[in-house]
């Protein structure tokens, strides 16, 4: 079969999709999509498949570019021009992600800075020996400083592509899996893109339903110095305007243990996604004995015009629900611009409010990115 | 829903100490006075307390899976490669200057934030016992 005759469908799907800005949970609220249809990761980040990235090039983007000549493709161009997927045959896909900072920081009683941050890019291989029944994985951090993995696995698919196992390093099923590593939902429980963990990973996608669960060693990537493992596991249940999400996870450590649960949904009401999350994390062993904590999140997205979308969220993290007083605070407004393919830029606030007497919990901090993907 | 998470408010930090722990009752502040340069005594005093939180450097997901909980930190310190910068090593034993976990203390590292990230950073002398145990050798 040839590519065209593959690609030319899945533009006219993208093309009728509703229009949106990037690769985040709104995103899949904003189409009413599953995570698996954009990514290869079946629970999202990372390398997107085909349809993702001809979906990002072509209902994403203000504009279409020519990548022979640069210039705009007009309307009513032939589907599968300025398609490059980074599919290389049907058997190996390459992509990538790459975002570069300047941020400037204020924090009371401290001078301000203004920095560019180190450029973080990630380098992603996608190996289909057997086309839609095997897949090994590759997610390799090159910036900065020297290489890291952050996923490596192999995944079977079975059952019509209803269930898949996968076995290697990955990112646990928890919770909403958005792009800001430094929310609070995804800073507290460390379900961050900096810690993946290494053993395997079940899954079910049956219609409208999805489930995943994990078993691995649960030390964050580092070396494993006990018998006990971290599960966790997450359910979704998809609509075309709405979503909810249950996840649950339990690390033994003997004297450590950690137990954290998630609620989460979306909701699309016109131009604007919906998001909301709560996080509730038990942990025991603490030089204090159990400690309990709570982070929220809020955030709409606004899609404005195509190519378009403001992103405003709303935080909020309880460190310890036994100490009063406590309580942080974080607001964000982000307007993110993706003026043709490959390409956008955002342009965000951050304003951190927490206990007075200490001055890094309401800093606030302006950035500007440029994230440049395939 | 995001009004009435707006209505929580962030703390007034009465009672708390920089750190958000309370300043009487038991709280967690190390005992900097009990600080020795061996292993415990740091484990105790600065780990547990600093590091060893959910989230940074403790319990599930610990970042840069660097986990500092007692047991963990000796395997994940010693002769180990920063998995920011490989080139790293976080704990040379008798090289301080040239160990990572030094550098990320005191702030002069290139890779990555400061560290306790956000602050209040460990006192000089505090890193000072640190950098002798390292200078001992790290013994475990």
């Amino acid at each position: 079969m040839k590519t065209g005759t593959v690609i030319a469908p899945l533009l006219l799907a993208a093309l009728l999709a509703p229009a949106a800005s990037l690769a985040e949970p709104y995103l899949a609220v904003r189409t009413g999509y599953k995570c698996m249809v954009c990514h290869v990761n079946p629970t999202g980040g990372g390398k997107r498949t085909e349809f993702g990235s001809i979906y990002s090039q072509t209902a994403m983007a203000a504009e279409r570019l020519d990548p022979a000549t640069g210039k705009a493709l007009p309307a009513g161009a032939p589907s599968d021009a300025a398609a490059w997927t980074g599919k290389l045959n049907d058997y190996l896909a390459i992509g990538s992600d790459l975002r570069a900072n300047l941020s400037g920081t204020r924090v009371p009683n401290s001078p301000s800075t203004v920095a560019f941050d180190p450029t973080r890019a990630q380098l992603y291989l996608e190996v289909k020996p057997i086309v839609d029944r095997l897949t090994i994985y590759l997610d390799e951090r090159v910036a900065p400083g020297s290489a890291t993995n952050r996923e490596t696995y192999a995944m079977l698919w079975f059952a019509n592509r209803a269930a898949y196992v996968k076995a290697g390093r990955m990112f646990v099923p928890f919770g909403l899996r958005i792009e800001d590593d430094s929310a609070f939902i995804r800073q507290v429980t460390g379900t961050s893109f900096n810690s993946s963990d290494d053993g395997v990973e079940g899954g079910f996608e049956l219609g409208p339903w999805s489930a995943q669960v994990s078993v691995t060693n649960g030390a964050g990537g580092g070396t494993e110095t006990n018998r006990g493992k971290l599960i966790s596991s997450l359910f979704g249940f998809v609509q075309p305007a709405w979503r909810v999400g249950l996840s649950a996870s339990t690390n033994f450590n003997g004297d450590a243990d950690r137990s954290m649960q998630s609620i989460f949904a979306g909701l699309r009401t016109g131009r604007i996604s919906w998001l909301a999350s709560a996080v509730y994390i038990t942990d025991d062993g603490t030089p204090t004995g159990r400690l309990k904590q709570w982070a929220t999140l809020a955030e709409g997205n606004y899609e404005a015009a195509k190519g378009h979308n403001l992103k405003l969220t709303y935080e909020y993290y309880d460190p310890n629900s036994d100490v009063k007083e406590d309580q942080r605070e974080r607001y964000s407004a982000v307007w993110e611009y993706m003026p043709f393919q490959f390409t956008q830029f955002r342009l965000g606030a951050r304003k951190n409010s927490g206990i007075p007497q200490n001055n890094a919990q309401n800093a606030t901090e302006v950035f500007l990115q440029w994230h440049a993907f395939f | 829903m995001a009004l009435a998470l707006a209505a929580c408010g962030a703390g007034s930090g009465e009672g708390l100490d920089q750190n958000g722990q309370p300043l009487t009752g038991g709280g967690n502040a190390p005992p900097v006075s009990g600080l020795a340069p061996t292993l415990d005594s740091i484990q105790t005093n600065v780990f547990n307390v600093n590091c060893a939180v959910p989230g940074c450097h403790g319990g599930t997901g610990a970042q840069q899976g660097l986990r500092l909980d007692p047991g963990f930190s000796a395997g994940n310190l010693i002769n180990v490669h920063s998995s920011q910068d490989p080139n790293l090593i976080r704990v040379i034993p008798g090289d301080p200057d040239g160990s990572f976990l030094i550098q990320k203390l005191d702030g002069t590292q290139t890779v990555g934030s400061r560290m306790p990230d956000g602050g209040p950073y460990l006192t000089t002398a505090t890193i000072n016992v640190i950098r002798q145990w390292i200078q001992d050798g790290a013994p475990q």
